[in-house]
């Protein structure tokens, strides 16, 4: 056997022998994270809003309509307590039907402070019955009660005589904007259920109120269902009332096609400053059953009278 | 000049045996580590469950509701024709509860496995190779919880016994972090078997992490998947 030979013998089978255990490692090794399946990925939620911390020179900002569906619920469930947070609308948005509780509940009022920013809301729907509510909200232990509107109730709180804390909103447009009600005995407005606090300049369009058969509601002046106690009875008389609606079946009231254009002011004391010129804009309430269209009247001031039966009621416009 | 001393020398030789046995102590020890460490299945190497993946399956499942008795909760998987729903993201945390979900924000895992033969110690665990961070760029094991649950048709049962378990704690305001959570250890015989864990938001954890990061202008926290599996069959 030649050298050559014996080095073979020697190197080869301790090279093999190498060979064997390193990859026996390194597949031990590489071996151990297996794929067995699906992954899953999570989220959790640090803030509500696109930004801010709610105070006056920090408000919250509202950007979308998710962050419209999380003012609307943290009111309601009492995150917000009895503490002055501030919204500011940062741009116009498209709720594209989705649906809300009326902001601020008799439980919770809202004691914030929202700035429309001269924004417009549209496409939203508003609502207090349960089923309607999206699921995984936990409201076993809430009431949407009885006041409805894109405001539920607007507070006012007399902690002392001056140092009083009341709600206010301002500064922007609703438009195509539907209330279902589905309480009874509610007071329903398009803007606000029950005002204690202050509204002003808000302008409203394509609204509609859609009441549940069997369910007795009212509204005192349409855009907003119920003033705070004291009242201006001379200015409300320009307003138009609903003073009771208890349809058999489940009926909706176009409210107006056109712009409601709130250039007044209601007040947290109740009293109610409206601009009459403004005022005159704003269209009966139609009220129809069975119908699938009615041709629109613009300026139709006078007040519904609830006396009226439905067809003679109908009779009346088409004249 | 030629030199005629052979290749294979008493020296040499002696010196080959000693690589030799250096090789084999050498890759001893390394399977020894990884054994011990729980991370490898020795029983891989075994022709007979080569094919590993139709051996052991993980699958994740949506939670329609769930309730709190007295002693044991009831997690209500959800269906679709007659089918439990399989998800890929956990329905989103959120402390106050408000944000729009289908399910219950938490999971069903079910893993089921085909022993060919009996397990002294069959084991299942869960190993993260990441730490805790304050991003808003974070990791699955730093946000949850898992415990292990019983089947009866559509609804998982977790009683007081079973025991919930996370990589994170909170501990004086401190997190510290574990790499490993074991599930299951027991004696099994050969055949088909099917296993049930529940994973939820660790709340703790994540209002800690919440808490740090509440100055970023982020919204939300994404947690990416770093859940590793282990199988040992001894």
């Amino acid at each position: 056997m030649t050298k050559a030979k014996q080095k073979l013998m020697v190197i080869i089978p301790v090279f093999l022998l190498f060979l064997i255990l390193s990859s026996i490692t390194i597949y031990a090794w590489y071996s151990v994270d297996y794929d067995l399946g699906p992954t899953f990925s999570a989220t959790s939620t640090i803030h509500y809003f696109e930004r801010g911390r709610g105070t006056e020179l920090n408000p919250y900002i509202i950007s979308n309509k998710e962050q419209m569906h999380n003012l609307a619920w943290l009111q309601n469930l009492g995150h917000f307590g009895e503490e002055k947070y501030y919204f500011v609308l940062e741009n116009d948005i498209d709720m594209e039907e989705m649906i809300l509780p009326p902001i601020g509940t008799e439980q919770y009022p809202f004691y914030g402070d929202f700035n429309g920013n001269n924004k417009t809301i549209s496409n939203l729907v508003i609502s207090n019955n349960r089923q309607d509510i999206p699921k995984g909200i936990n409201i076993s232990k809430i009431s949407l009660g009885s006041k409805i509107g894109f405001f539920g109730v607007i507070g006012y709180m007399n902690q002392t005589s001056d140092n009083a804390t009341f709600g206010k909103a301002y500064d922007f447009y609703l438009d195509n904007i539907k209330i279902i009600n589905g309480a009874n005995l509610s007071k329903i407005g398009i803007i606000v259920g029950e005002n204690r606090g202050s509204i002003e300049k808000i302008g409203v369009s394509n609204a509609s109120i859609f009441i549940k058969a069997g369910i007795n509601a009212s509204s005192e002046n349409i855009l907003i269902g119920k003033l705070g106690s004291k009242q201006s009875s001379t200015l409300i008389d320009y307003v138009m009332r609903i003073d009771h609606l208890f349809p058999t079946f489940d009926d909706e009231y176009v409210v107006s096609n056109t712009l409601l254009s709130f250039d007044g002011k209601a007040s947290h004391d109740g009293y109610l400053y409206v601009n009459k010129t403004t005022y005159d804009n704003i269209t009966k309430v139609y009220y129809f059953s069975e119908i699938t269209s009615i041709p629109f009247i613009e300026k139709a001031t006078s007040p519904v009278d609830s006396s009226i039966a439905p067809e003679a009621f109908l009779d009346d416009i088409f004249k | 000049m030629e030199d005629n001393k052979p290749f294979l020398t008493r020296k040499r030789y002696k010196l080959c045996i000693k690589v030799i046995i250096a090789l084999i102590y050498f890759s001893m020890v390394v399977f020894t580590f990884l054994s011990i460490d729980g991370i490898v299945d020795i029983s891989t190497f075994e022709p007979k469950i080569t094919n590993y993946p139709s051996d052991y399956r993980v699958d994740y499942f949506a939670i329609d509701n769930y309730y709190q008795f007295d002693y044991d909760t009831y997690y209500f998987l959800a269906t679709s024709r007659n089918e439990f729903v399989s998800i890929s993201k956990m329905p989103a945390h959120d402390s106050k509860g408000v944000v729009i979900r289908k399910y219950q924000p938490m999971m069903a895992v079910k893993i089921t496995c085909n022993l060919k033969e009996n397990r002294d110690a069959f084991f299942i665990g869960l190993e993260s190779y990441t730490d805790f961070y304050y991003s808003v760029e974070n990791y699955l094991t730093n946000c949850i919880k898992i415990t292990s649950a019983t089947r009866y048709d559509n609804i998982l049962i977790k009683k007081p016994s079973d025991i919930t378990q996370s990589f994170v704690s909170i501990i004086n305001d401190v997190p510290v972090k574990s790499q490993k959570i074991n599930l299951i250890k027991s004696s099994l015989s050969s055949g088909y078997y099917e296993f049930w864990f529940i994973i939820e938001y660790n709340d703790e954890v994540i209002e800690h992490l919440h808490e740090k990061i509440s100055h970023l202008t982020n919204n939300y926290v994404y947690y990416y998947y770093d859940l590793y599996w282990r199988f040992l069959n001894d």
